[in-house]
C-alpha cells in the first residue's frame, strides 16, 4: 500500500489548481474555437454508429478523413456522462492537467529533487502556449501527457514492467496522433548523443527504439498510403493552401519561443542544455536535450507545425529547467548566506509569473465563433433543404458542418483535397468580389446555394454585405447580426 | 562395412561432415526461386483475370512492337507507325530473335518471369563469389523478390529488366576462374553497352568494385571496355544508334520512394532495413569499409538516376538480409520485443510486394481503355493527339501515329512538340486549336479519365471544352469516360 505522502498531495493540488485553472477560463468562453466542431462531430459520429467518420459528405459536399480515432473514442465516452460541450471542455483540461504530473514524474526522475520537480510541474500547467490550446479540443490533451509519460517510462526501461508498458503506450499513441514520431525521432538523436558522451547505449532501449520505429513506420505508411499517394512528399505540409501554409509553419524567432514558452524556462533549459553537455554529461537528462532538439529542428525546417512544435519545445525545455533549477539550488545552498536558496527558488518563480503573466493573458481569448453566427447557422439547420451546400470561410467549414448540418465549400482539413491553392483563393474571392458574373461563375462551379456572411467575416472585410448580391440572383433568408443569402441559381451567358 | 555404409555412419558422428546446412541453403534458395515465380506470376493472372492487357504501362508494348517489325525487317530504320528514326537496340533484336520461334503469346507470358529468375539465379551466383553463404544469399533473393524495382523490371519486357539481366551475366562470367567464359562475358557486356550505355558505365564501376574487393586482375574488365567501346564506336557511325546517358533526373522523392508510386522507387521499409544493416556492417568490419562506402555513393547516384536505382536495389537487398539475419540470430533482452521487430519486418516486406503488386495491377491499360484502343484501330489511319503516356499504347492497340510517346524525348524537336501539345490542351477556341491541329495532320483526339483529371482538373476546360462546344469535333466514342473525337477540316463535315 502506498503511503500519501506530503509531496504527493503538493502534486495532487497543483494538478487540482491547474485543472481548476483550465476549466475556469474555458467556460469563459460559451462556444469551442471553429476546428474543435470537427472534433464534436467525429465524437457523434461514434456514439451513433461505433466509428469514426472516414466517409464524409458534408465536409467539401464530400469526402474521406483519415484520422488516428482513439482521441474521438474518449471525447465519445466521456459524453456518455456528461453533454457533448461539456465533455469537449473537460477532457482535454484533464489531459493537460495530468500533463503536470508527468512533467513532475519525469523531472524527479532526472533531478532526484522535489522543489526543483515541483517547480518545473508548476511552470508546465502555465507556460503561456499550453492556454493557447483552450477551447480548441485538442487532440494534444491527450497525446502530449502520453508522448511524455513514454520517455518517462524509456528513461525506466531497465526496471520491471515498464519495456511493456512503453509497448502499451506506443500503441495507444499511434491510434491518436503522429506526433510519436518527434518522440521516436529524440530516440536516434539520443542515441547519438550519449555514444558522443561515451555512455553505453542499453540493450533494452535500442531494442524498443527500435521495434517503436518499425512499428510506427508501419503503421503510418498504412494508414496514410493514399495521402502519400495523392500528396507525396507534401503530405508533411498536410496540403495547406499556400496562402495559409505561413500561419501553420511559422518561421521560427526567438521572440516567439519566449512568448510561448516563458522566458525563465528557457533560460534555465538553455543553462541545463550546456550543463549537461559540459559538466555532469547526466544521462536522463540527455533524452529531453535530444527532444528538445528535434522540435526545433523540425520547428526550424517547417517540418511540423508551429504550435505543436512549440508545445514539444517549451515541455522539454521546462523539464530541463528543473534540472537547473536543481544545480542553481546546490550551487545557492554552499554559499554562507543559509536562506540564499530559498530566496534563489523564490525568485526563480515570481520572475516566471512576471515574464510569463503578459504572454499567458494574450492567449486567454482564443478566437471562436461568435453566437451570433451560431444562431445563425442553426436557423439554417432547420429552414433550409439537408443537401444543401454552404459557403463559408474556410475556417468556418467544420462549424457549419457541426451547426447547420450542411455541406460546405471548403474547412481547415485539406488532405486528399484536389486543386486547394484554387478552391482556397475562390472562397475568398467570392467574398471580396464586386463582379456578379464572376461570382456567379464561381457560386456554380461550386454548386453553392447559401452563402454565409458571418459577424466575423463582416470585420474582418468591413462590410455588411457581399457587393454583388443583387436581388435578381440573390434573395436574402436570414439577417439578424449574420447574413444569409440564397442563390437564386442563375447562369451568366 | 561397405564404403557407402561408412561414410554413412561417419557423417552421422561428425556434425561437420553433415549435409544438412547445404541442405538448408538450397532449400532457401528453392522458396525464393518459387516466391519469385509467384509474385511475378500474380501480377500477369490478376491483370488478365480482370480481363486486362497483360503488360501494365506503356514500355512493353512499344518494346513488343518494334520486335515484332524487327522480326520481319532485320534491317528497320525507321518506327513503322511514328515514323520516326529507330536507334537500334540489343534487347529488341533479342526479342525479335524470340518472336520468329516462339509465339507472342509464348514469349510475353515467359520471357518477363525467366529474365528474373535467370537474373535471381545470377545475382545468387554473384553473391557466392564473394562469399556470403548459401543461406544468406537465399535470403537475400527472398528480400530481392519483395523488392519494388524487381517486381517492375519483370512483370513486363523492360529494356531495363533485360539491361540488369546482362549485367549480371556479364558479371559472373567476367568473374569465373575460366577464361573462356570470360570471353563470353565480353560478348554479354558488348551486348549489355548495345542495350544502355548508362546501364553498362555502372556495370563497369560495380564489377570494378567488386574486382578490387575479390583482388582480381582486372585486365578483363579493360578489355570488355574497350571492345564495348569499338563496338559503340563503329555502331555510332556507321547506324541510327546514338550513344546517350539515359535515366538522370532531379532529385523528386515522388521518383525515389514506391510508397510515392515511383515509376522506379526504392521501398521505405527496405531502406530502414538498408540504413540498420549499413550500421551493422559497418562497425564489424574494418577491412571492407571501403567497399561499403561506395555502396553510399551509388545510393546517391541513384537519387539522380533510375538504372543506379536499379542496381543499388540489389546491394539494398543484401544489407536488408544482414539486418533480417541480425535480428534472428542475436539474443533479445525482451523476447516479446524480438518476436513482434520480427513479425513487423516481415509484414513490412510482405507490404512491400502487396502495395507495388496492386499498384501493377491497377495500371494503365485497363479493360475499358484496351476497348477504346480497339476501336481506334478500326477508325481511319490518321494521326491521335493524346497524353504523352498513352502514346506507346495507341501505337500498339491503335496502329496509329501520336503527337507525344515516352520516346519523344529523344528527337531533337521535343520541346517544341511538347509546347505545341501543351498548347493544344489549354485551347478552348477554335482559333487557338485549329492551326497546330492542321499543321500536325491530328484527326483525332483520345480522352482518358486521367487526362481530364490531370489536365483540366475535372472540369471542362482548355481542349475537352473545345471538342464538345465545336462543331468540327465529332464523337466518335464515348465509354466509361474515355472519349474519342474526331476532327473534320471544314470541307469534311
Amino acid at each position: 500500500m502506498v503511503k500519501i505522502t506530503k509531496e504527493h498531495w503538493m502534486v495532487i493540488l497543483l494538478v487540482l489548481v491547474v485543472f481548476g485553472a483550465r476549466m475556469y477560463f474555458v467556460f469563459q468562453e460559451e462556444n469551442l474555437s471553429y476546428d474543435a466542431y470537427y472534433s464534436l462531430r467525429q465524437a457523434e459520429h461514434i456514439k451513433q454508429s461505433g466509428v469514426p467518420l472516414f466517409k464524409d459528405d458534408l465536409s467539401y459536399s464530400g469526402r474521406t478523413f483519415i484520422t488516428p480515432p482513439l482521441f474521438y473514442y474518449a471525447l465519445a465516452g466521456v459524453s456518455f456522462v456528461f453533454p457533448l460541450d461539456i465533455a469537449a471542455k473537460l477532457l482535454p483540461s484533464i489531459g493537460f492537467a495530468l500533463l503536470v504530473l508527468v512533467i513532475y514524474l519525469i523531472s524527479k526522475h532526472i533531478t532526484k529533487n522535489k522543489v526543483a520537480s515541483f517547480i518545473a510541474a508548476f511552470f508546465s500547467g502555465f507556460v503561456p502556449i499550453l492556454f493557447t490550446t483552450l477551447n480548441q479540443v485538442s487532440v494534444l490533451s491527450l497525446s502530449l501527457p502520453l508522448i511524455f509519460l513514454l520517455s518517462y517510462t524509456f528513461l525506466r526501461i531497465e526496471e520491471k514492467g515498464f519495456a511493456t508498458l512503453s509497448i502499451v503506450l506506443s500503441v495507444i499513441l499511434l491510434l491518436i496522433h503522429t506526433s510519436l514520431f518527434i518522440l521516436l525521432l529524440a530516440f536516434l538523436m539520443y542515441f547519438l548523443i550519449i555514444t558522443l558522451e561515451k555512455h553505453k547505449i542499453l540493450v533494452k532501449e535500442a531494442e524498443v527504439s527500435l521495434f517503436l520505429l518499425f512499428l510506427a513506420l508501419w503503421f503510418y505508411i498504412l494508414l496514410y498510403r493514399k495521402a502519400f499517394f495523392t500528396h507525396g512528399i507534401s503530405f508533411i505540409w498536410q496540403n495547406i493552401p499556400a496562402h495559409l501554409l505561413s500561419n501553420y509553419f511559422t518561421e521560427l524567432s526567438f521572440i516567439s519561443v519566449i512568448y510561448a514558452v516563458g522566458l525563465i524556462p528557457l533560460l534555465l533549459g538553455v543553462y541545463a542544455v550546456y550543463h549537461v553537455f559540459f559538466k555532469t554529461r547526466n544521462k536522463a537528462a540527455s533524452l529531453y536535450i535530444s527532444f528538445a532538439l528535434i522540435s526545433f529542428i523540425m520547428l526550424w525546417f517547417k517540418l511540423i507545425p508551429f504550435k505543436i512544435g512549440l508545445l514539444f519545445l517549451s515541455m522539454n525545455l521546462i523539464i530541463l529547467s528543473a534540472y537547473a533549477i536543481k544545480m542553481l539550488r546546490i550551487s545557492m545552498s554552499k554559499a554562507k548566506i543559509s536562506y540564499l536558496s530559498k530566496v534563489g527558488t523564490a525568485l526563480i518563480i515570481i520572475l516566471f509569473i512576471i515574464t510569463a503573466l503578459t504572454p499567458f493573458l494574450s492567449t486567454l481569448h482564443p478566437k471562436t465563433p461568435p453566437s451570433q453566427d451560431i444562431d445563425a447557422l442553426e436557423w439554417l439547420k432547420t429552414n433550409v433543404k439537408d443537401d444543401s451546400v454552404v459557403l463559408g470561410r474556410v475556417e468556418e467549414g467544420f462549424l457549419i458542418n457541426y451547426a447547420a448540418e450542411k455541406k460546405n465549400v471548403a474547412d481547415s482539413n485539406f488532405l486528399f483535397m484536389d486543386n486547394i491553392n484554387q478552391r482556397y483563393e475562390d472562397v475568398n474571392h467570392l467574398y471580396t468580389l464586386r463582379l456578379k458574373s464572376e461570382a456567379v461563375r464561381l457560386i456554380n462551379k461550386y454548386e453553392i446555394d447559401y452563402i454565409f456572411l458571418s459577424t466575423n467575416t463582416m470585420d474582418a472585410l468591413h462590410t455588411d454585405s457581399l457587393f454583388y448580391a443583387d436581388k435578381d440572383c440573390f434573395e436574402t433568408i436570414y439577417d439578424k447580426d449574420a447574413v444569409i443569402y440564397e442563390f437564386k441559381g442563375c447562369k451568366i451567358e | 562395412m561397405s564404403a557407402i555404409k561408412r561414410k554413412k555412419v561417419l557423417q552421422k558422428q561428425s556434425p561437420k561432415l553433415n549435409p544438412e546446412p547445404k541442405k538448408n541453403g538450397m532449400e532457401i534458395l528453392l522458396f525464393a526461386i518459387i516466391l519469385i515465380v509467384v509474385l511475378l506470376s500474380s501480377i500477369m493472372v490478376l491483370r488478365l483475370t480482370n480481363d486486362q492487357p497483360l503488360f501494365p504501362l506503356g514500355e512493353s508494348y512499344y518494346n513488343l512492337r518494334i520486335s515484332q517489325s524487327l522480326s520481319s525487317d532485320l534491317s528497320l530504320n525507321k518506327d513503322p507507325v511514328q515514323d520516326t528514326i529507330y536507334e537500334p537496340n540489343a534487347f529488341h533484336y533479342f526479342l525479335g530473335l524470340l518472336l520468329i520461334i516462339f509465339s507472342e503469346q509464348l514469349v510475353s507470358l515467359f520471357l518477363p518471369i525467366l529474365l528474373g529468375i535467370l537474373s535471381a539465379l545470377l545475382f545468387f551466383q554473384i553473391l557466392l563469389l564473394l562469399k556470403i553463404n548459401k543461406k544468406r544469399a537465399g535470403v537475400t533473393l527472398i528480400v530481392l523478390a519483395v523488392t519494388p524495382v524487381f517486381l517492375i523490371l519483370f512483370s513486363g519486357l523492360y529494356v531495363a529488366g533485360f539491361m540488369i539481366f546482362l549485367s549480371l551475366l556479364s558479371m559472373v562470367l567476367l568473374l569465373s576462374k575460366k577464361k573462356f567464359w570470360h570471353w563470353l562475358g565480353i560478348l554479354s557486356s558488348i551486348l549489355l553497352v548495345l542495350t544502355s550505355l548508362t546501364g553498362f558505365i555502372i556495370f563497369l564501376l560495380v564489377l570494378l568494385f567488386i574486382f578490387l574487393a575479390l583482388k582480381r586482375n582486372i585486365y578483363t574488365l579493360i578489355i570488355s571496355l574497350i571492345s564495348s567501346a569499338v563496338v559503340v564506336l563503329l555502331l555510332s557511325f556507321f547506324s541510327n544508334y546514338t550513344p546517350r546517358l539515359l535515366g538522370f533526373h532531379s532529385f523528386a522523392f515522388r521518383d525515389i520512394l514506391s510508397v510515392l508510386r515511383a515509376g522506379m522507387g526504392f521501398d521505405i521499409f527496405l531502406i530502414f532495413l538498408f540504413l540498420i544493416g549499413f550500421v551493422i556492417i559497418w562497425s564489424r568490419s574494418k577491412e571492407t569499409k571501403l567497399f561499403h562506402l561506395v555502396t553510399v555513393v551509388f545510393i546517391v547516384l541513384s537519387l539522380f538516376n533510375s538504372n543506379a536505382r536499379i542496381f543499388t536495389s540489389f546491394a539494398v537487398c543484401v544489407y536488408g538480409m544482414i539486418t533480417i539475419t541480425y535480428f534472428f540470430k542475436r539474443k533479445w533482452a525482451l523476447d516479446v520485443i524480438k518476436t513482434g521487430t520480427v513479425l513487423l519486418v516481415l509484414c513490412s516486406l510482405v507490404f512491400s510486394a502487396t502495395n507495388q503488386i496492386s499498384q501493377l495491377v491497377s495500371a494503365q491499360p485497363d479493360k475499358t481503355f484496351h476497348d477504346s484502343l480497339n476501336f481506334l484501330s478500326g477508325l481511319e489511319q490518321n494521326n491521335v493527339l493524346t497524353s504523352e503516356t498513352n502514346g506507346f499504347l495507341v501505337e500498339f492497340y491503335a496502329h496509329k501515329r501520336v503527337l507525344l510517346d515516352e520516346n519523344s524525348f529523344l528527337s531533337k524537336d521535343y520541346l517544341v512538340i511538347q509546347n505545341v501539345t501543351a498548347a493544344l490542351f489549354e485551347a478552348a477556341r477554335l482559333k487557338e486549336a485549329e492551326p497546330l491541329i492542321q499543321e500536325h495532320g491530328i484527326r483525332y483526339v483520345l480522352i482518358t479519365p486521367e487526362m481530364k483529371e490531370d489536365l483540366w482538373e475535372g472540369k471542362e476546360q482548355g481542349l475537352w471544352f473545345l471538342v464538345k462546344h465545336s462543331d468540327r469535333f465529332t464523337k466518335r466514342y464515348d465509354w466509361n469516360d474515355i472519349e474519342i473525337w474526331e476532327y473534320k477540316r471544314v470541307g469534311e463535315i
